[in-house]
């Protein structure tokens, strides 16, 4: 939990929001005196007192009991102080997760060698965006171990404070929460763009390993980590898609991009040449003492859950991730089977791809690249797109624009969620900058313009210009 | 070799029928033998590859071969053969391989000649002198003229033109000490003879009974043969023979195409001929002309097997060895051309094989060719009855295929002129199917046939159902093949329609419009052979339905060929039922599926069970721009109304949209603010183009415009009694009074009731008047129309007559549906309503109840509604009983208020007694309608399928016993009438209970 400090001028010292603490707890595992501890399933950091853990826990728990009296179907989501804010979230009947963020702040330094003045900025952050980030985390927690009452089935108490504690030990050290932002909240997919016979031959290669392996029970299908063909359902292809994106890529693609264990050695596996690769599961499958494990995941079916192998083959930068019933034990010869079959038609793909996607760029030309910064998001298919963001990295999220703004569209994000009709909303920042915010259907758009003396007017035209361009083929209602 | 062509029919009966001797021309070809043995001979028959005295053997017929599946079977004859006179001593036959003509002979022409065509049209029989043996006998196209030729230095000819002289005359050859080898017509009246020293082309005048000398060409010929086809002649020159010399004819010219050499297996030492006529074919294979040369193996050459050669000869340019059919056995062979198919027939083997040159051979060197199918024989085949001695009863007699007296000719034709049959060689496509697993060789051999469309298609469904696992890449395969020939003839079709459109006389005029060959398989014959019923059968999984079809539309994409709508719908539909509608909503995504409005409408019809399909039917109606109008439409039905508006202005549209329609989308919104902005909206734009906010008479405005107009008066009077009796006067007054009404209820003020009421009783006071008038004119008018007041004039329906319909559409449906109002009240106000109506006696509409007990029902408000019916509030009805009897799932008591109330309509004891039948209470249907006195007319057997359903036999018993004396009373016996349909509950009740238990005819 590095805490990244900035220093300005006047020898001010910033800090961003951080992680103080993290904990889950159910109230009925200890509804006696005495035995308060038993509630306490994960918390995080480990080392705190006891008793401070008792009495947080506590704390939580009758502010939502204290809320409920006001409103018995929505309970205090989070709860403000001057130095943190706590969330709140029940994803499943009395389990409750909680995590509380540190606000910001800014550290004066005073003369005469007295202790520097802190400053807090409680309104810097926002609550949609958090209260998003711990829905996240649940979320990728049930899709790698189902839901907490499924351990609680298999093995208790004892099982489940195992899982909590073995995975999100590891989770919470991926949270960034210093760069959360408008994204979080809408949890979406970004969608690789593509000329229609390209995604024919997707298509057709999909179908066609699914047929010749029927162990495959869903594929996806991604391209430069974009989504490309999803076999899942939509929400939980979300949080594949964030787990792929966020976690399991990077981690590959770091040591690609600092040259070690480079892939671009072709392996000769049998006599064909090709880039496949598994992600997950064997690195070498040419090693006697491989192992054929694979994550296990958890989507949604029919009757409640299924579990699932999660096998991630990679050529270049083509990714297709396929998904067989975790019933059925994968063998080496399995393995097999599908790096000779997928190998040479995803390389073959990766390439066709590549070549579409210059092709494409070619003839809309560089200089059509928007000069604008937006965030588009729809809810119906979950699909994002954002100038704003550089390449996401497992260590960080890079945006172009200053965190003010950054605050100003989930502002006006919110002013959306509450009402249900079609809005527009046209701010001007201190600095000069315009922020506009549109909502047509199901749709958001958000463009940061950078035109000092600009008007209402201009500025309005010119969001008419890139809706112009960059959505035309969509209904948008201007 | 000279002398064995000498022949003429009579002469060759010398020689032995199993000879495959030359001695027929082609014209002249079928001289009869007089033995027993009655061989055709043609030099085309079976090219032999052994010496010429060495006999076919007459192998009897393995058991084996008989056993074989039928549909083994690829090459079949003709099912009607030409039939002709046998070839016998006094008979001698012919085949004229131009006119496709089989001459019979009998003793020289002196006892007749009877020519048999293809059709009967090409049947001629006459009688000529006999002057000597006929050597060769041809008529000239369209049988003008007949040539004979009796001797070897002259021809005769006959002329069979009506009103022209018909004696013989004669014409010798010119050039001196030649002998004729024989003569071709190349039309209707030219020749060409052929002699041992050139050839020479004439033309003949009937009238005149003279032949012209056009041309001739000085050269030793050992042989030659005709291509009637491209009347194309190769003469065989030189010792060895092999150097041939093709000549073309048409029109009178005669042109001399480049010669060639035959490559021998063995050059002979010293030089003699070596090149046998027998061992050369021509024929026209996809429209190109070939020489085919049957190649024997040689013993000192290493080919272990013979192979035919083909030599491609084109118009112009020189002719080259084009290709090589391998046969991998030897013996005696004979070949013949069906629908562009080579095929080998061997007799030892007594099989056939067939190779196709344009099918590439992956496997072999360029221009080598394996046989595409395993060899087969040819189908059985049974000789009908023939001729008038024979028994009728007599079963046919199976006929000896590839016997030695078999004479085969090009292209397709085989001849027994022992048994006096001409048969056509046919190919048979669907059992090619099973003998060749590679479906995309497959493919590639049927897309090239005549008869092939049902053969592909049915192929298509068999990969498709096999279901086989892998498959895909199979089907990928095949339905790239099947497209790339339906793009072609789709591009030719399309660059053809340009020519004509850039008129037909500019550029080359002889462009003709493609011909669409069977082979082009479209969309629709895919989509109503294959792909329909393909996507029906509930065993195949929906995954591989779909990989199917998106295979499909991606090799149509390929292709470059537009996707008729019924396909994606077809994918829709398919998804759709799977409720697969995340991987519908992405192949929208990258529009796979084509934009298209009546896809959009499709979509839209999906949004209630997929809400984002509303926003991608939008999308797509943007991207189709010409869809602007049903972009409004969509968006004023979801009550979008200033979206529709701003949507119509960013497109231009809004000067020629009409104004009507967005007012009542705003109206019916009920929100009065954006009602205005709309109509403002509007004047505006009136302003702007015609110089006037109003608006025209056209755009059926001036309700609303009124409206507005009144608007002030509807807020200025607070007392809404007396503004309804001020506005009930008013002209235009409907929709003003309907708005106070919305409003009124719609303000939901307190204490409104009672205004409600007042208002409600003044409206009906009004609409009760016109009732009475209108039906006292109706009296009038039926008693008679001259008697009483004649003046009587029929009403007239003011705006003020505000009915049960208008209340209902405008103000009472939406009402009922706004969720901020109480149901309490809008219960109040129906009921008030109601009460109002019935005040003024007026009838009150179904609709109107179906609208409270829905309220009701809404609110689980059953016990008022329970309440309601019971004090016959809400008055008896069928339509009513029956959406009682629906609710009965939710609120049981519904089934019993149902029944009374259906009891109370006392026309509905048929509906009485359906109900109680479904609740299978049989015996309390049937009391009922014996106290109802419906017994007698009742059909025995709705009860007594409701009886056997209970399972209860004590009942089935009761109530089978109660018709047979209803049966007994009415008709004097207990049998059911045949119209009554019971004799299977008869039989059943037998079953039961036994026959004696049945009801005896009581003789009483």
């Amino acid at each position: 939990m590095a805490l990244s400090v900035s220093v300005t001028a006047m020898q001010e010292k910033q800090y961003t929001p951080s992680l103080l603490s993290f904990f889950i707890y159910n109230p009925t595992f200890g509804p006696r005196e005495g035995e308060e501890e038993k509630k306490i399933l994960f918390y995080h950091p480990s080392d705190i007192e006891k008793n401070e853990k008792i009495r947080n826990v506590g704390l939580c728990e009758a502010i939502v009991q204290f809320t409920r009296t006001f409103c018995p179907t929505k309970p205090a989501k989070s709860l403000h102080t001057q130095k943190n804010r706590q969330f709140f979230f029940e994803p499943e009947d009395n389990f409750w997760i909680v995590m509380v963020v540190r606000n910001p702040m800014i550290e004066k330094p005073n003369k005469d060698g007295k202790p520097p003045t802190i400053e807090y900025q409680e309104e810097e952050i926002l609550d949609t965006v958090y209260g998003a980030v711990v829905r996240q985390c649940y979320s990728m927690y049930k899709l790698f171990n189902g839901t907490f009452g499924r351990a609680m089935e298999a093995g208790g108490v004892e099982l489940l404070t195992q899982k909590l504690e073995k995975f999100f030990y590891r989770y919470l050290q991926t949270l960034h929460l210093q760069s959360c932002d408008l994204l979080d909240v809408f949890g979406g997919i970004s969608f690789f763009p593509l000329d229609k016979m390209t995604y024919l031959k997707i298509q057709s290669f999909v179908n066609r390993v699914e047929e010749s392996l029927s162990l495959i029970k869903y594929t996806a299908f991604l391209y430069n980590d974009q989504l490309i063909w999803s076999g899942l359902e939509q929400d939980d292809m979300r949080i594949l898609y964030k787990y792929l994106t966020t976690s399991l890529f990077p981690r590959h693609s770091e040591p690609e991009l600092a040259g070690r264990d480079s892939p671009l050695r072709p392996e000769v596996a049998g006599n064909l040449l090709h880039y496949g690769r598994f992600l997950t599961g064997p690195t070498n499958l040419k090693d006697p003492e491989a192992k054929f494990r694979f994550p296990k995941i958890f989507v949604t079916a029919e009757d409640g859950y299924e579990e699932l192998h999660l096998i991630v083959y990679k050529a270049m930068s083509a990714a297709a991730c396929f998904m067989i019933s975790a019933s059925v034990e994968l063998t080496r010869d399995f393995c097999e089977q599908l790096d000779g079959l997928v190998g040479p038609q995803l390389t073959l793909l990766a390439s066709d791809i590549c070549e579409q996607f210059t092709i494409n760029r070619r003839i809309s030309g560089p200089e059509k690249e928007p000069q604008f910064k937006f965030i588009y998001f729809n809810h119906m298919n979950l699909a994002e797109k954002s100038t704003i963001h550089m390449r996401k990295t497992a260590s960080v999220c890079l945006t172009s624009v200053h965190p003010d703004l950054m605050k100003i569209l989930g502002d006006i994000n919110c002013d959306f969620a509450r009402v249900d009709e079609d809005e527009e909303i046209i701010v001007k920042a201190m600095t000069d900058y315009w922020v506009v915010g549109k909502k047509s259907d199901q749709r958001e758009l958000y463009v940061i313009l950078n035109q000092k003396n600009a008007n209402l007017i201009e500025v309005n035209e010119e969001v008419k210009r890139l809706c112009a361009t960059q959505f035309n083929n969509i209904f948008f209602l201007d | 070799m000279d002398t064995s062509r000498s022949k003429s029919g009579l002469n060759s009966l010398s020689t032995s029928s199993l000879e495959q001797s030359p001695a027929g021309r082609r014209s002249s070809g079928l001289p009869g033998t007089s033995g027993a043995l009655k061989a055709l001979r043609s030099r085309r028959l079976l090219l032999s590859v052994e010496s010429l005295l060495r006999r076919w053997n007459p192998e009897p017929r393995t058991g084996a071969r008989m056993t074989e599946p039928p549909q083994q079977h690829y090459l079949e004859l003709s099912e009607n053969p030409v039939q002709f006179e046998h070839a016998s001593s006094v008979n001698n036959v012919f085949f004229d391989e131009a006119n496709k003509q089989v001459f019979a002979v009998r003793s020289g022409g002196a006892t007749g000649v009877v020519v048999k065509g293809p059709d009967d049209k090409s049947s001629v029989a006459f009688r000529m002198d006999d002057k000597g043996e006929v050597k060769c006998i041809k008529f000239s196209i369209g049988n003008k003229i007949l040539a004979v030729q009796r001797t070897s230095k002259s021809v005769d000819f006959i002329n069979f033109i009506p009103d022209y002289p018909h004696t013989e005359f004669s014409q010798e050859c010119k050039t001196k000490n030649a002998n004729v080898l024989g003569f071709c017509w190349t039309n209707w009246n030219e020749i060409v003879f052929i002699t041992d020293q050139g050839i020479e082309f004439y033309q003949v005048f009937p009238d005149k009974r003279s032949l012209k000398l056009l041309k001739n060409q000085s050269i030793n010929v050992n042989w030659y043969q005709y291509c009637p086809e491209t009347a194309v002649i190769l003469l065989s020159t030189t010792v060895q023979g092999n150097i041939l010399q093709p000549f073309a004819f048409r029109n009178g010219t005669m042109s001399k195409m480049s010669k060639f050499e035959i490559e021998l297996p063995v050059i002979p030492k010293p030089a003699k001929l070596s090149l046998s006529e027998r061992d050369i074919a021509m024929a026209t294979i996809y429209g190109q002309l070939y020489v085919m040369y049957l190649k024997h193996h040689s013993r000192t050459a290493n080919s272990p097997s013979a192979e035919v050669v083909l030599y491609h000869l084109p118009r112009e340019g020189a002719c080259k060895k084009s290709h090589v059919l391998k046969l991998n056995t030897t013996g005696k062979f004979a070949l013949n051309i069906v629908d562009n198919l080579v095929v080998v027939h061997h007799q030892s083997s007594q099989t056939s094989l067939i190779f196709d040159i344009n099918l590439k051979e992956p496997d072999c060197a360029v221009n080598t060719h394996q046989p595409v199918l395993p060899a087969r024989s040819i189908h059985p085949y049974r000789m009908p009855l023939a001729g008038p001695a024979v028994v009728p009863s007599q079963p046919p007699v199976p006929c000896q295929l590839y016997s030695s007296s078999w004479s085969v000719f090009q292209p397709d034709i085989i001849i027994s002129a022992s048994e006096g049959y001409l048969w056509y060689l046919q190919v048979k496509l669907h059992p090619t199917v099973n003998l060749l697993q590679d479906k995309g060789k497959l493919m590639d051999f049927l897309l090239r046939r005549r008869d092939c469309k049902m053969v592909i298609l049915s192929v298509c469904s068999q990969i498709l159902e096999g279901g086989v696992k892998g498959s895909l890449p199979v089907v990928a395969t095949v339905f790239d093949k099947l497209n790339q020939v339906y793009k072609e003839y789709l591009e030719a079709e399309q660059s053809y329609t340009v020519a004509m459109e850039s008129g037909p006389s500019r550029g080359s005029a002889a462009q003709k419009r493609p011909v669409r060959t069977q082979a082009v398989i479209d969309q629709s014959d895919m989509y109503t052979h294959v792909l329909s019923s393909f996507t029906e059968r509930k065993e195949v999984s929906h995954k591989f339905v779909i990989a199917v079809l998106m295979e499909y539309i991606r090799s149509l994409n390929q292709h470059q060929i537009t996707v008729q709508h019924y396909l994606y719908e077809l994918v829709i539909k398919t998804l759709v039922q799977h409720n697969l509608f995340y991987m519908l909503h992405q192949f929208l995504q990258y529009h796979v599926l084509s934009d298209s409005k009546p896809l959009a409408c499709l979509l839209l019809s999906l949004e209630s069970t997929y809400p984002p399909a509303h926003q991608l039917s939008l999308d797509m109606l943007k991207r189709l721009s010409t869809a602007n109008d049903e972009i409004v439409e969509v968006l004023l039905s979801k009550q979008q109304v200033l979206g529709a508006l701003r949507f119509i202005r960013s497109v231009g549209g809004h000067d020629n949209v009409s104004a009507r329609k967005f007012l009542d989308a705003a109206r019916q919104t009920g929100d009065q603010m954006l009602f205005y902005t709309v109509f403002r909206s509007f004047q505006q734009r009136n302003q702007r183009l015609r110089g006037s906010p109003a608006f025209n008479p056209g755009e059926h405005c001036y309700l609303w415009y009124l409206q507005v107009k009144l608007h002030p008066t509807v807020n200025l009077l607070q007392d809404k009694g007396k503004l309804m009796d001020f506005l009930l006067r008013r002209r235009d007054c409907k929709m003003v009074i309907l708005s106070v009404c919305s409003q009124i209820l719609e303000g939901g003020v307190k204490g409104s009731l009672p205004v409600v009421a007042t208002v409600f009783d003044k409206l009906n006071q009004v609409y009760k008047e016109y009732l009475e008038a209108e039906q006292s004119y109706t009296v009038a008018m039926e008693s008679g129309p001259s008697r009483g007041s004649a003046a009587q004039k029929r009403p007239v329906r003011t705006q003020a007559v505000i009915d049960q319909s208008d209340m209902y559409t405008h103000v009472l449906s939406s009402f009922t549906e706004r969720k901020e109002v109480s149901h309490k009240f809008v219960i109040a106000v129906l009921m008030e309503y109601i009460r109002s109506l019935n005040q003024h006696q007026i009838t009150v509409q179904h609709y109107l109840y179906e609208l409270v007990i829905k309220t009701l029902v809404q609110h689980n408000l059953f016990y008022m509604l329970h309440q309601f019916l019971q004090y016959h509030v809400l008055s008896d009805s069928k339509p009513l009983a029956c959406l009682l009897l629906s609710l009965e799932s939710t609120y049981p008591p519904a089934h019993q208020l149902s029944l009374d109330m259906l009891k109370r309509l006392s026309t509905a004891n048929d509906e009485i007694v359906e109900v109680l039948l479904s609740k299978q209470q049989v015996l309390g249907a049937l009391r009922f309608i014996r106290s109802v006195g419906g017994h007698d007319n009742v059909s025995a057997r709705k009860f007594l399928d409701a009886a056997r359903q209970t399972g209860d036999q004590m009942l089935f018993y009761t109530v089978f016993r109660s018709f047979q004396q209803r049966n007994q009373r009415l008709r004097g016996s207990p049998a059911f009438n045949p119209g009554e349909h019971c004799e299977e509950h008869v039989v059943h009740f037998k079953q039961l209970f036994g026959e004696q238990a049945l009801m005896k005819p009581s003789t009483v």
